[in-house]
């Protein structure tokens, strides 16, 4: 029987993974915890704090490590 | 009636957020009983006052603010006091911070604002560029729309725990729940912060519009940002140079993606509107 929570998990999993690898300044900028009023204190008026390279790579590495539990939950 | 057509899209994002909101209340009273909501209640409000006292002294500290003496800048001080009275609001208290780059920002709400502005921006600006940029800042203030973020990001932090919590509670305690709760949380966490985003910049354009009336012209704000974001532009293009943009798969600052996650409006754009 296909367990829909285990394919759930695999795949959202993927799709976070994916999206984190792809796009991680925009991740950063939706989260919580990169609030806005951070950015906005950050930046220069008018436009949002540029986000550093460490968070960049730090942010893709969770996007890796959602794929690989994504892959490990999957096989 | 002032911003007819921002205040109906800002009303009809708004109610989305509250309705996110209301979801996650009607699950707490579905799962624990119709008691649970006073708790649900009382404990959204104290986690969003936590943030705003947290977020207001953070701000602060983060970019070590001094207050902006009078004797000094008295200049300064007076159009504050004036643009004050005439939005009706407590005159802010006035900060300076050196941050490395022309800025100005509001925390606080009304009657307990401050308005931090960098040694930076101050040396760039001419006089009546600064006044608009205050009466911009003094806007936030008087539209409590630093109040209004906190509560937004408030909401999501809630609503993306509260998906957690759920897919955790449902789920038999396996890795796979674990993983699928943090998922899930972060995934609606992000929803919902895409409608905050949205308020933020509809909040910009209606500071722009409260400022541009304060002063009685537009023009000195967008020169203000004529300048600033020339000088930005220049940086930018000058740093996606060095880093090819760090292998970014979804374009610059000028894709979809980067408007929408932007707590600001793109600066043509206010410029356009504050020049019509």
């Amino acid at each position: 029987m296909v367990d829909v929570r285990q394919w759930l998990a695999v795949g959202l999993g993927v799709l976070l993974g994916l999206f984190l690898l792809a796009a991680p300044r925009a991740a950063i900028k939706l989260s919580v915890l990169g609030g806005p009023g951070q950015r906005r204190r950050r930046g220069e008026y008018g436009s949002d704090a540029p986000i550093s390279q460490w968070w960049v790579w730090a942010t893709r590495g969770v996007g890796v490590v959602c794929l690989g539990v994504a892959a490990f939950i999957a096989l | 009636m002032k911003h007819v057509g921002l205040k109906i899209r800002m009303a009809v994002v708004g109610a989305i957020l509250a309705g996110f909101y209301l979801v996650v209340v009607a699950f707490a009273m579905a799962a624990y009983g119709t008691g649970i909501w006073p708790i649900a209640v009382a404990g959204s409000v104290l986690l969003i006052g936590f943030q705003y006292k947290i977020g207001k002294w953070g701000a602060l500290r983060s970019v070590r603010a001094e207050d902006l003496p009078e004797e000094q800048y008295p200049q300064i001080h007076q159009q504050v006091r004036q643009l004050s009275r005439d939005m009706g609001i407590e005159k802010p208290r006035l900060m300076v911070a050196r941050m490395g780059v022309p800025n100005a920002f509001a925390v606080g709400r009304k009657g307990a604002g401050v308005v931090v502005v960098s040694t930076e921006l101050m040396q760039l600006l001419d006089d009546d560029e600064l006044e608009g940029v205050l009466a911009h800042e003094l806007a936030h203030i008087a539209n409590r729309d630093v109040v209004t973020m906190v509560i937004g990001q408030g909401i999501a932090s809630i609503v993306g725990i509260a998906a957690q919590i759920v897919v955790f509670a449902t789920g038999d305690n396996e890795i796979t729940d674990f993983f699928l709760a943090i998922i899930v949380g972060n995934i609606v966490q992000f929803f919902v912060m895409l409608f905050v985003l949205a308020i933020s910049r509809y909040r910009e354009y209606v500071a722009d519009a409260d400022a541009k009336d304060a002063i009685g012209s537009g023009d000195p704000l967008a020169r203000a940002l004529e300048k600033i974001s020339g000088g930005h532009q220049r940086a930018r293009h000058s740093a996606v140079d060095e880093e090819v943009s760090a292998l970014c798969i979804f374009g610059g600052s000028d894709s979809f993606l980067s408007k929408i996650v932007s707590t600001h409006p793109p600066t043509e754009k206010r410029i356009e509107r504050l020049r019509s």
